[in-house]
């Protein structure tokens, strides 16, 4: 009735088990950028903000996502984290977001008061898969030891003569000597008086703050009260230039006039 | 009878005791007790510290009363332990203060020593005269270097007034220096 070939199609069915292989790293090799590269400065000082570039080695098909990570070791005489360092947008991490055929993004940072090595790290994904490449996308700046800087000096009379407030950072968390350089008012005219206040009282002082917790977030930030006893003229007193030193050298003065 | 006579006695003191504290002093002296014409060895940074008693005008000895030690600003001159070229001490109870820790500068020659006295209301002033000898040591310490520097800045203060009184701008203005004497420092958070 079947002719001869229908009847080999109608035979039992044997059944067999097959294996399908499917590799899954051939999927994130084709998404790895071809390079990407961050570039920011060697060095940067106190309180500024250098920028930070994500640079990629050509234009990458979807969008990129990751992240910006800031790390920081101290080398400061008395080491501390610097709570001020940190990206422009806030805190230690910073969300990137490349479009499609973008190759840079730029970001900046805000560096604090503590000498040290500032390191940045990028991660990059695309559609949720990490596609950092193997070689790490970093860069480091480096804040070298300064003398100290004198930001502010503020002149407060007191009952038996007047103190002084001298604030300022020292990148290694050290001063070791206060110099006070004392100017007459116009209408009068003796010569300069200078006193110095040596290491052997101020240094300790210096590190007791700079040891202390409460420091730490100040980075090497202070504020120095120097009190001066006046016995005689101390309305003839018109101005004073205040500088510090550390074992890198003598800071620029600073001055202040007496109201 | 006797220990009432006696209490009546020691009650008597007392009294006499409190009055002449809260008596205010006539008249003050200066004595110099040491360093009047010391001579200073630059080379060995030594100087002869400057003792002075203070004495009423019945030569009692004054205590409590507070002395400042003023050094030449430029020149030879000396440093004190403070850095300074300002010293204010108080007498002991035996109205003597003295100025430890004085150290000649490097510059060669003769200088005074302003001495300043001040107990209730009343004043004394005096002069106590050194020189300083020989040449400063080859190896300069550390802490040399901050008496040079001292000396240096005070000479480069000296400079100043001297060029602003040649400048005319005041040259006839007032003196009326000063005594600044720095006290204990504190460090803390920036304001």
């Amino acid at each position: 009735m079947w002719s001869r070939p229908i009847r080999r199609l109608l035979r039992p069915v044997r059944l067999m088990a097959f294996t399908l292989l499917v590799a899954a790293w051939p999927l994130r090799a084709q998404l790895a950028p071809v390079g990407a590269t961050l570039e920011c400065p060697a060095t940067a000082e106190p309180k500024q903000q250098p920028r930070v570039a994500l640079v990629l080695a050509g234009p990458y098909a979807g969008q990129l996502s990751g992240r910006l990570t800031l790390t920081f070791v101290p080398n400061a005489a008395i080491p501390s984290d610097d709570a001020s360092l940190q990206f422009s947008t806030g805190g230690r991490t910073a969300p990137l977001t490349l479009a499609a055929g973008s190759t840079r993004a730029e970001f900046s940072l805000q560096t604090g008061t503590v000498a040290g090595a500032i390191r940045i790290n990028a991660t990059l994904e695309a559609a949720g898969v990490d596609v950092t490449p193997v070689a790490a996308v970093a860069c480091t700046i480096t804040m070298a030891r300064r003398v100290p800087a004198v930001t502010e000096v503020g002149i407060g009379y007191t009952a038996t003569g007047f103190n002084l407030s001298v604030t300022g950072y020292s990148t290694p968390r050290q001063v070791t000597e206060a110099r006070f350089r004392f100017l007459p008012r116009p209408e009068y005219n003796w010569a300069p008086i200078e006193i110095v206040i040596p290491a052997e009282t101020i240094a300790g002082k210096f590190s007791d703050w700079y040891r202390s917790s409460a420091s730490a977030q100040f980075g090497s930030q202070f504020t120095l009260l120097q009190p001066f006893r006046v016995d005689q003229n101390l309305h003839t007193v018109g101005s004073v230039y205040v500088s510090l030193r550390n074992q890198e050298g003598l800071s620029a003065e600073q001055s202040a006039s007496f109201p | 009878m006797r220990r009432a006579s006696s209490l009546s006695a020691l009650l008597g003191c007392l009294l006499a005791l409190q009055a002449s504290q809260s008596q205010p002093v006539a008249k003050l002296n200066i004595v110099i007790v040491e360093g009047q014409g010391a001579v200073n060895n630059i080379r060995q940074r030594t100087a002869r510290e400057p003792v002075v008693q203070i004495q009423d005008a019945n030569r009692r000895p004054v205590a409590g009363a507070a002395v400042t030690f003023i050094l030449p600003s430029a020149g030879p001159s000396g440093v004190f332990p403070n850095g300074s070229s300002v010293v204010t001490t108080v007498t002991d109870e035996n109205g003597q203060a003295a100025a430890l820790g004085l150290r000649p500068n490097n510059m060669p020659g003769e200088f005074q020593i302003r001495v300043t006295a001040a107990y209730r209301g009343q004043t004394a002033s005096a002069s106590i005269s050194q020189t300083n000898v020989g040449t400063p040591a080859r190896a300069i310490s550390g802490k040399l270097i901050t008496v040079l520097a001292l000396a240096g800045g005070a000479a480069v203060g000296g400079a100043l007034v001297a060029g602003r009184s040649a400048g005319g701008a005041g040259s006839d203005g007032k003196v009326a220096r000063p005594v600044i004497t720095p006290g204990t420092p504190e460090v803390g958070s920036p304001r």
